[in-house]
């Protein structure tokens, strides 16, 4: 078991070097750095969905709900306490408002979706995305349809300076910074003895419980932990982008490009949603140039056919291909 | 409030709820045959709403015809569905057939935009109308919701009192035990998922009877999460709760509006769409097996 338990921290290891040589070439190469952060996003969201997806083996169809209240947290951090705290301050409110936000939705729709099955779970988390949309423009809360700006705010109260220096550096920072969580909360998640319980939960739920495995417990602690992750996205977006639309903000492409991207690379492992995660930065912004408009309909097509062809991903292919092997073993 | 407009609402709620009732009956019939959650199901109406806008403008073709051509073209599109997509996920865990159907409705959504665009599109085709008390009722309204009697009762009909109906309820209440009994399983899974789409897309013609305008690639989310509201409160996978429900649900949509309309700083429509969804969740979290639901 020892070699395998050092291929496990060879994961991890290989893993931060990944985001270490993206943040390496985001200092050096400055000129970059929107395609770096690009491909970090798509890191951090490819690990973040994963978190509850892969461990679970549920699907929360609204995942971009969580990144818009964390845009959403921060905007009002930003509104609230502008003029009256330093910029990074307010920045740590919005992370907290963020975290608090998340958690609130992540435990009332966990507690009500996540004790029934998949199924049921799914069409809760459809009707999610849009649920909270209507809310906000049938209610006109939180700017309603109109959406929250919050640049101006930025400029009136720190000057322009600070306005660059938040959509840039702290921005990517964030971003950063929320990659490597992902990455440490999934390594912590494959290795503690929550896995057992998570894989026990997946084989038959209810021979889980009957072992005595709190199964509900442990589904909402991964969905919480996925949903606060994204939150922290969608804090760093709000901050490069200075502005949060509902329309865009609540639409189902997120979910989407975090269903390819951990269902193709493989889900629970830690690497793959993370090359993926690159692969997909890089495949989108080729789309984008060569069929512009056309990438959600390549993307919903990818997803179909990695479902019906290859279910276990690209992981699973070569747990497959190399089974018996070491190379087996380190896929974890 | 006068009592005429009270009533006036009840009937027009009826009136809609009926083809509420059509379109969760095509969610939980699919869903309770081949355990697929067909989330594609706006979509699939918004084809079927497309239908009917193009036989009408290229052909003038009323609705109530081109709602046949549009049922034919949803069986063909179950038939290819089935074959394509859901025939290699029935073996599979859960996660596998709702990805895949998720990304089936971005995929038809798409594919809309790229054949006609983002516009919003409509047209006017008028019957003439009824006057109950001083309101006057779009014929095509009251044609819309008697073919949505008809196309349910056709359905419930075909259930309850023909033998491959009686299969299909069979394999609902326990698969295995019609395997056994020398059902060809796959054969009637082919058969559910042409039907259930045939009604999905005809539902999407019958619903510009009520509504002409407003046909765009992205109307579809709305209908899939009426769909699901409407096959939870029934009770998933049991057929018998949807009308029920549909009927329930297109009372509240007609007389929230008017008591939400009252509130300032609350837009009726948005407003009601999240009630639908609180209503959901309420539903899911104290009887998650619906009104009908075994």
């Amino acid at each position: 078991m020892q070699p395998v338990f050092l291929f496990r921290h060879l994961t991890l290891i290989v893993s931060l070097a990944i985001v270490s040589v993206l943040a390496l070439l985001r200092i050096m190469l400055f000129e970059y750095a929107q395609m770096i952060y690009f491909i970090v996003f798509y890191i951090s969201l490819g690990l973040a969905f994963n978190v509850f997806l892969g461990f679970t083996d549920y699907v929360c169809f609204g995942y971009s709900v969580f990144i818009a209240l964390g845009g959403y947290a921060m905007a009002h951090a930003i509104k609230w306490f502008a003029g009256v705290l330093n910029p990074p301050l307010v920045i740590a409110i919005g992370l907290l408002l963020a975290i608090l936000y998340a958690l609130i939705l992540a435990l009332i729709t966990g507690f009500i979706g996540l004790r029934l099955k998949e199924a049921y779970f799914a069409i809760a988390t459809i009707g999610l995305a849009q649920g909270v949309r209507f809310f906000i423009e049938g209610f006109h809360v939180w700017g309603g349809s109109e959406g929250l700006i919050v640049a101006s705010n930025i400029i009136a109260h720190y000057g322009s300076k600070w306005l660059s220096t938040i959509s840039i550096d702290y921005a990517d920072l964030l971003m950063f910074l929320t990659a490597i969580l992902s990455i440490l909360i999934t390594y912590y998640l494959l290795n503690s003895r929550a896995r057992y319980a998570f894989m026990a939960i997946k084989e038959d739920e209810d021979v889980a419980r009957s072992f005595g495995v709190n199964s509900v417990k442990y589904k909402l602690l991964a969905f919480s932990i996925s949903g606060i992750l994204g939150a922290l996205l969608g804090v760093s977006k709000l901050l490069k982008d200075q502005a949060i639309f509902p329309g865009e903000a609540f639409s189902l492409t997120f979910t989407l490009e975090a269903l390819v991207i951990t269902l193709a690379g493989g889900k629970g492992t830690l690497m793959f949603p993370l090359v993926l995660g690159i692969l997909y930065a890089g495949l989108k912004y080729f789309l984008t140039t060569m069929f512009p408009g056309l990438q959600l309909l390549i993307f919903a097509v990818i997803v179909i056919v990695v479902v019906e062809l290859f279910p276990e991903g690209v992981a699973g292919w070569l747990r497959r291909r190399y089974k018996g092997t070491l190379i087996e073993k380190i896929i974890t | 409030m006068e009592y005429s407009y009270i009533l006036i609402n009840i009937l027009s709620g009826v009136m809609i709820g009926l083809l509420y009732s059509l379109i969760g009956l095509s969610l939980t019939f699919i869903f309770g045959v081949l355990q697929f959650v067909n989330s594609a199901e706006g979509q699939l109406i918004m084809i079927g709403a497309y239908v009917a806008y193009w036989l009408f403008v290229l052909y003038g073709l009323s609705p109530l015809v081109s709602l046949l051509i549009a049922s034919l073209l949803g069986l063909v599109l179950g038939m290819a569905l089935y074959t394509t997509v859901v025939k290699r996920l029935m073996g599979l865990p859960a996660l596998y057939s709702l990805s895949a159907a998720f990304a089936l409705a971005i995929f038809i959504q798409e594919l809309a935009k790229l054949l006609w665009g983002p516009t919003y599109r409509g047209f006017i085709f008028d019957m003439g109308s009824l006057r109950v008390f001083n309101f006057y009722i779009p014929a095509t309204r009251i044609w819309g919701s008697i073919i949505s009697a008809i196309l349910v009762f056709m359905l419930y009909y075909y259930l309850y009192r023909t033998k491959s109906g009686r299969v299909l309820r069979s394999i609902i209440q326990n698969p295995e035990g019609a395997v056994l009994t020398g059902v060809n399983i796959y054969r009637y899974y082919l058969l559910a998922l042409a039907i259930g789409i045939g009604l999905n897309v005809a539902s999407g013609s019958v619903l510009t009877l009520y509504v002409s305008s407003g046909i765009n690639p992205y109307m579809g989310d709305v209908y899939t999460n009426l769909a699901f509201i409407v096959a939870v409160l029934g009770g998933l996978g049991a057929p018998e709760g949807s009308l029920l429900a549909g009927l329930i649900f297109g009372l509240i949509e007609s007389l929230l509006p008017a008591f939400l309309g009252n509130i300032p700083n609350v837009d009726a429509y948005p407003a009601t769409r999240f009630f639908m969804f609180v209503i959901l969740m309420v539903v899911l979290l104290v009887r998650p097996k619906g009104l009908m639901g075994r």
